[in-house]
């Protein structure tokens, strides 16, 4: 049996190889998962794990998934998520993963092994540069240049990974001086907070919201970082002011909530979009104004004053023209606007901003059709749990997970949305149910995305992780074979994909598998899949042709959207 | 288009140079100089000097900012 390692009081000045301070660091910062793939450069580290049995390791199928998987872990958990990966190929397969929790603001500490000090720089075996490759996509990276440091390093990643905008960090460990030995301490990180709340800003955007006649509210995934909802609907309520919401916005506000506008930018709710030109004052709260958000800039918003809040000084003003800026914690700011300011009643407005929308043409294509996206969307919606998370990959289905899913729970959406990486949604998934073992989780991906991880279904049976993947599948790379009959004349070039038998695939993984080709196998394949104890695949031959409806031309303004066409 | 210097100090830490120029790289500054002195064992002192929109320059400096081994940042127009 192995010895454990001492952590009383006394094993304080013990000294320890530095494999080990990783892992008491780790300890230390709180965590208890690690998702990696072991290497040369990582092989100490691997030693040291049997002696740290409260680290639990998910072994992946390939690197990707592991940062996906910390990233769906610390969506869940809300503390960063670990991942761990050799030096070489093994680091910059995590870079995917990595970049798509920068541009999501999610907190992960990434640790790569090095190749030996005396060996870097010599182009040796499965040497890369890692810090130079990640710097642009991580909030900080670190090279490990002292086997003392290890410890601190480590606690001073998890400190800025969560400090003001969570993001990544990475810690990149030389080999040897994971091999060496330095004594064990503890040291405290000192950041410091954020604690901007400009009172002057905050009394200008009083003025201006009190004031305000058509009020709007764009709330993105900085309230639900700082779990403001509450203040959100709270000052919703005080203004009697509509809350649109980002992609990664979904579940600031339950959709059915009087006061839900629904999505907004691309493939948004078209009075929500038409309400944003329409809005005298909008209020943004925790979201950066991306370009899928606002369309055509100089078209955005052309009426309204704007009022950004936002945690991170970098994104007032970058993208919209900024009225009032106000650097803080979203949940901060809210209560402190709620504080100052005094009910105000837009019934008018509200009813035009949050109007019913009726789609008798989409209705009509679904009657037609054997197997439309949205009765796919809401029959998975009405086989999961109604606090089910869904975690959906990055293409057409992910839009009809987002315009369909109804989500009247908060935070249960997950997604690749700033950087768009295809492969997300199941690895991501097995994140999240490894951060919620109890939870009803399902994964919503497309037959492109799918077959990018479809390997970890492997780390999904090893682990017992029961999570359900469906695949919306067509035949094609959705959306872009989309842009390509909507903006490239219709020439469909490289999209068709062909897949293998998931029945199969996930038969041979040792997982459960469905295909559903008819609607009256829809439901009784979900409700299978829903009660599976361990990983399952619902292969869903969904209608070949069907698009995502409203689509705002790239480039074009908002306002310009095409809705779905006469059937 | 107007000519600014960045002044900052910088922890001499791994790739907290290349992060500096990184930011520089992404909000297009139009690079003339960059300079770096030991200000002390522990600290770098950094000028960047270019020419970019006025508008984008509070932007930058807001950027240099928020990496964590600038200690001090200033800006001047020339």
């Amino acid at each position: 049996m192995a010895a454990l390692i001492d952590t009383s009081e006394r094993a304080e000045a013990a000294t320890l190889r530095g494999s080990q301070l990783v892992c008491e660091a780790l300890r230390d910062a709180g965590a208890d998962v690690i998702f990696g793939y072991p290497g040369g450069a990582t092989l100490p580290i691997y030693d040291a794990l049997p002696d740290h049995p409260w680290l639990r390791h998910i072994l992946v199928r390939h690197e990707q998934g592991a940062a996906h998987m910390a990233d769906g872990y610390a969506r869940v958990a809300r503390r960063p998520g670990v991942c761990l990966a050799t030096s070489g190929p093994g680091a910059t397969n995590l870079v995917t993963g990595i970049a798509s929790a920068y541009m999501d603001s999610i907190p992960m500490v990434a640790i790569t092994g090095q190749v030996s000090t005396a060996l870097m720089g010599r182009d040796a075996f499965q040497e890369t540069d890692v810090l130079g490759m990640v710097a642009p996509i991580t909030k900080h990276a670190f090279l490990v240049e002292r086997v003392e440091d290890i410890q601190p390093t480590i606690a001073r990643a998890f400190a800025i990974a969560m400090a003001g905008r969570p993001g990544p960090v990475l810690v990149d460990i030389p080999k040897d001086l994971q091999n060496a030995s330095a004594p064990r301490r503890r040291r405290p990180v000192d950041l410091p907070a954020v604690k901007f709340l400009d009172e002057a800003a905050l009394e200008a955007a009083v003025a201006l919201l009190a004031d305000a006649e058509r009020p709007l509210i764009i709330a993105g995934h900085g309230v639900r970082l700082a779990r403001a909802h509450g203040l959100l609907a709270e000052l919703a309520r005080r203004l009697d002011a509509p809350v649109a919401h980002t992609l990664l916005g979904l579940g600031v506000i339950p959709e059915d909530d009087p006061l839900a506008a629904g999505m907004l930018g691309m493939h948004g709710v078209p009075a929500t979009n038409r309400a944003v030109n329409a809005a005298d004052v909008i209020l943004g709260v925790g979201l950066r104004f991306d370009d899928r958000v606002t369309g055509k800039v100089s078209a955005f918003a052309s009426r309204a004053k704007i009022i950004h809040v936002d945690i991170d000084p970098t994104q007032i003003g970058k993208n919209v023209p900024t009225t009032v800026g106000i650097v803080a914690d979203a949940g901060a700011a809210l209560a402190a606007l709620i504080a100052r300011l005094p009910a105000r009643e837009h019934e008018a407005w509200r009813g035009q901003a949050v109007a019913p929308r009726h789609r008798p043409h989409l209705v009509r294509y679904e009657e037609q059709v054997e197997l439309a996206p949205r009765p796919v969307i809401r029959a998975i919606r009405a086989a999961a749990r109604d606090d089910a998370y869904f975690v959906s990959d990055v293409g057409q289905h992910q839009m009809w997970a987002a315009q369909h899913l109804g989500l009247v729970t908060h935070d249960r959406y997950l997604t690749s949305a700033g950087l768009g990486a295809m492969g997300y949604a199941l690895p991501a998934a097995l994140g999240a149910q490894v951060a919620d073992p109890d939870a009803d989780v399902w994964a919503i991906a497309g037959d492109g995305g799918a077959q990018m991880t479809i390997q970890e279904l492997g780390t999904a049976v090893q682990e017992g992780l029961p999570v359900k993947l469906v695949i919306l599948n067509n035949g094609y790379l959705g959306m872009v074979r989309q842009w390509q009959q909507l903006f490239f004349n219709g020439r469909i070039s490289q999209t068709p994909i062909s897949s293998p038998d998931y029945v199969k695939l996930a038969d041979a993984y040792g997982a459960r598998g469905f295909r559903v080709e008819r609607r009256a196998q829809l439901a009784p394949a979900l409700a299978e899949a829903a009660a599976c104890q361990g990983p399952c695949v619902v292969d869903v031959r969904i209608e070949r042709e069907a698009n995502v409806w409203p689509i705002v031309p790239p480039g074009g303004a908002n306002a310009e959207l095409i809705e779905e066409p006469t059937w | 288009m107007s000519r600014f210097r960045f002044r900052m100090d910088v922890e001499r830490e791994t790739g907290a140079l290349e992060r500096v120029l990184a930011v520089v790289r992404r909000r297009g500054l139009d690079l003339e100089r960059f300079d770096v002195s030991i200000a002390d064992p522990r600290t770098w002192s950094v000028a960047v000097l270019g020419r970019l929109p006025v508008a984008d320059a509070d932007l930058l400096l807001r950027q240099f900012t928020s990496l964590t081994n600038v200690r001090l940042a200033c800006i001047e127009e020339e």
